[in-house]
């Protein structure tokens, strides 16, 4: 039964997150912030954080997505749900996908 | 006749150099047609291109992180890494699960390197990776102590001053302790101001020898041997199963402690990963054994044995329960017990005989317990058996246990031996041992045809020498180099030539006792390998000013050309025999670049 179980496979999970990179970059430069100034904003520690995941590498830590979501100029209900399409997208289908029709 | 065409000059306003501009900026050229002049924005735009490129990371860093990636692999932590810039060009690379979970961050801003992982309470920083495994050591980890309040036991590998570590083995045992959660294989510069306590242990794992990719690395590899506070914490760390349960990285969505900036998720590795993992990380970095085993086990064991009582008949040899203290952070028994038992397959027999002697011998937990004579007698028996029936030649990882088991047996006589003041017969003996060394060490080498009838023995700094060169034309500069592997030699301006003959040796040199050597003294060094013989063939194939010194225990080459010119940086280096002692080069420190051995 488990093996039944939908998996995303990570070259699927790659690809959503190389995506989501991409917006990432263009949502912060449309912000006119350097990855420096980003990672300021959120206090990060190190800048290459931000690099790393327009990349497409790693995530966004849950607890911080309102603060990206203002960093970046974003409505966090909006913010949220993109975030979700790349990372989770069965439960983003499952939720959302009466009202994308 | 001919036809004669008129071509119509061509206006100013008719020439073509929209090639020349892009935007605003407009390539131009001096009269001369030679020199380029770029606006202050293209020449801004090259600069910033440049500086990009040159803040990327360099191709000995890049095989540093690769390395580590593979010591990961061989140690079943398959992963993947990934690299690149910010908009600013520093350069970062992760260390990412086959799912795509990065556990490790590494990146370099402004000249730092920068660690990060869910593992770690707050990202590490410094200027190389051996300041990040010091800013590791002091409690980087997030949990420092177990349920019981215990402190994690920290591995403490002591560095002498003229040991060096690669760059990749530090980072691939930093990145291996973050991963397993783990200070157990932390290499530090030895902290002086810290007594020895009890946790501190060297493990004793050997499940790499049940695996392929380990059995490849063992045979370039040393042992893993050392400390142990009990018999427990060695078999605790041993897998009871290699096969059970995959190489897999758990990802711990229930983990508490999670990291507040990046958020990433704990990571936990399967105990079976922790065990196999560490030995090969160990072994293929040469990480633990020299200490115990290769360099000079003579006087380890000496050390070892100071934790005996010093009659071997006497009945009360089980424990010291006179003098605590002296057997404090060592148990002999365990280590015997468990490299038999793990690393000897073939002796199984004897490992079970002396277990069971042992187990009747004293508590498996009883801190200090060391050998009883019946199992001292059982280790001699083992030794014996073992000489006769292992070729050294074509094994070479047991010829390091017929070592091991030809310490143990001599095990009562060191002590005493150290005490005793040296007699003519002695240094006569020295000698010998010394031209025995010599000759033996250079078969090893591969260099037993270099220098040959070109030895003399000299008397210096109280023992006896051999040197290709006479050892009286060194100048202070190379005496400065010379002291540092010689320490203690402090008469070398003046070394007393020695004839061949053994009584001329036990009038003019009779060798001083032995300082005395813990096992905290005693540097780590990496195995001779292949590598460095073409090093130091390429050294005495360069120059005809690369000349030799033998110690009783310790080969040094030394290249004078690193002396020629008051601005030479020199180099001093040591690499531990498979068969026992030293091999130190000194040379200019740019060769020790070009084979690798060293970083810029």
């Amino acid at each position: 039964m488990l093996a039944e179980v939908h998996k995303v496979s990570p070259e699927e999970a790659r690809e959503q997150r190389t995506a989501l990179g991409h917006w990432l970059k263009e949502l912060r430069e449309q912000q006119g912030l350097s990855q420096r100034e980003l990672a300021e904003s959120l206090s990060l520690e190190y800048y290459t954080f931000i690099s790393q995941l327009e990349n497409g590498r790693g995530k966004i830590p849950t607890h911080r997505y309102a603060e990206w979501a203002a960093a970046l100029g974003q409505d966090p209900q909006e913010f949220v749900k993109a975030l979700l399409f790349y990372y989770e997208p069965s439960t983003y289908k499952i939720l959302f996908e009466k009202e994308a029709v | 006749m001919t036809n004669i065409y008129d071509f119509p000059s061509r206006s100013i306003e008719d020439k073509e150099d929209g090639f020349l501009q892009q935007g605003s900026d407009t390539l131009a050229f001096d009269e001369s047609g030679k020199h380029v002049d770029f606006s202050d924005k293209v020449y801004q735009s090259i600069e910033r291109s440049r500086a990009y490129e040159r803040a990327n990371w360099s191709n000995q860093e890049l095989a540093s992180i690769y390395r580590v990636k593979c010591l990961l692999d061989a140690a079943q932590v398959p992963c993947t890494v990934e690299r690149g810039q910010s908009d600013e060009g520093d350069p970062w690379c992760v260390y990412c699960t086959p799912g795509g979970e990065v556990f490790i961050h590494l990146c370099r801003i402004s000249g730092t390197y920068i660690l990060d992982s869910p593992n770690l309470s707050a990202p590490i920083s410094g200027a190389n990776f051996t300041q990040l495994i010091e800013r590791f050591s002091n409690g980087a980890l997030q949990k420092t102590r177990d349920s019981n309040g215990q402190k994690h036991r920290v591995v403490k590998l002591s560095r002498g001053d003229n040991v060096f570590l690669h760059p990749a083995t530090l980072l691939a045992a930093l990145i291996w302790s973050i991963y397993v959660e783990s200070e157990e294989l932390v290499l530090l510069s030895q902290d002086e101001q810290e007594e020895p306590s009890h946790d501190d242990a060297i493990l004793l794992v050997n499940s790499l020898a049940e695996t392929p990719s380990g059995q490849e690395l063992l045979k370039e590899a040393t042992f893993i041997a050392g400390h142990a506070s009990d018999a427990n914490l060695i078999n605790d760390r041993l897998p009871d199963h290699l096969d059970d349960g995959e190489a897999q990285l758990v990802v711990g969505a229930d983990y508490a402690p999670q990291r507040d900036v990046t958020g990433k998720n704990g990571l936990f590795p399967p105990q079976t990963v922790i065990a196999t993992g560490l030995s090969a990380i160990a072994v293929a970095v040469g990480l633990l054994s020299e200490s115990f085993i290769n360099r000079q086990p003579d006087a380890e064991l000496a050390d070892l044995l100071a934790t005996l009582p010093d009659d071997p008949g006497n009945e009360s040899l089980l424990t010291n329960t006179e003098n605590p203290d002296k057997t404090k952070g060592v148990d002999l028994a365990a280590i015997v017990t468990s490299f038999f038992d793990h690393l000897v397959p073939e002796t199984g027999s004897y490992a079970s005989a002396l277990s069971d002697q042992m187990a009747t011998d004293t508590s498996p937990v009883a801190p200090g317990a060391v050998l009883s004579a019946d199992a001292m007698k059982l280790l001699a028996e083992l030794a014996a058996n073992l000489r006769a029936e292992i070729d050294p030649d074509t094994a070479p990882v047991q010829t390091e246990v017929v070592e091991l088991a030809n310490l143990l047996v001599d095990l009562p006589a060191t002590p005493e031996n150290a005490d005793t003041p040296p007699s003519a017969p002695q240094a006569a003996e020295a000698s010998n041992a010394l031209s025995g060394f010599v000759d033996n060490a250079l078969k090893i080498t591969g260099l037993q045809n270099i220098f040959d009838d070109m030895l003399q023995q000299y008397a210096l700094g109280g023992t006896v020498i051999e040197a290709s060169f006479d050892i009286a034309s060194i100048d202070q500069a190379e005496t400065s180099a010379l002291e540092r592997l010689l320490p203690g030699k402090t008469d070398i301006e003046k070394p007393v030539p020695v004839r061949s003959d053994s009584s001329a040796v036990a009038e003019s040199a009779v060798p001083a006792p032995k300082p005395d050597t813990t096992v905290e003294d005693m540097p780590v060094f990496s195995l001779f390998d292949d590598n460095v013989r073409k090093f130091v063939n390429h050294l005495l194939d360069k120059s005809e000013k690369v000349e030799m010194i033998a110690t009783e225990s310790e080969l040094i080459f030394i290249d004078f050309t690193a002396f020629d010119e008051a601005d030479d940086i020199s180099h001093t280096m040591s690499w531990s025999l498979n068969g026992g002692g030293t091999v130190s080069v000194v040379g200019l420190a740019s060769e020790f670049q070009d084979f690798d051995l060293i970083v810029a």
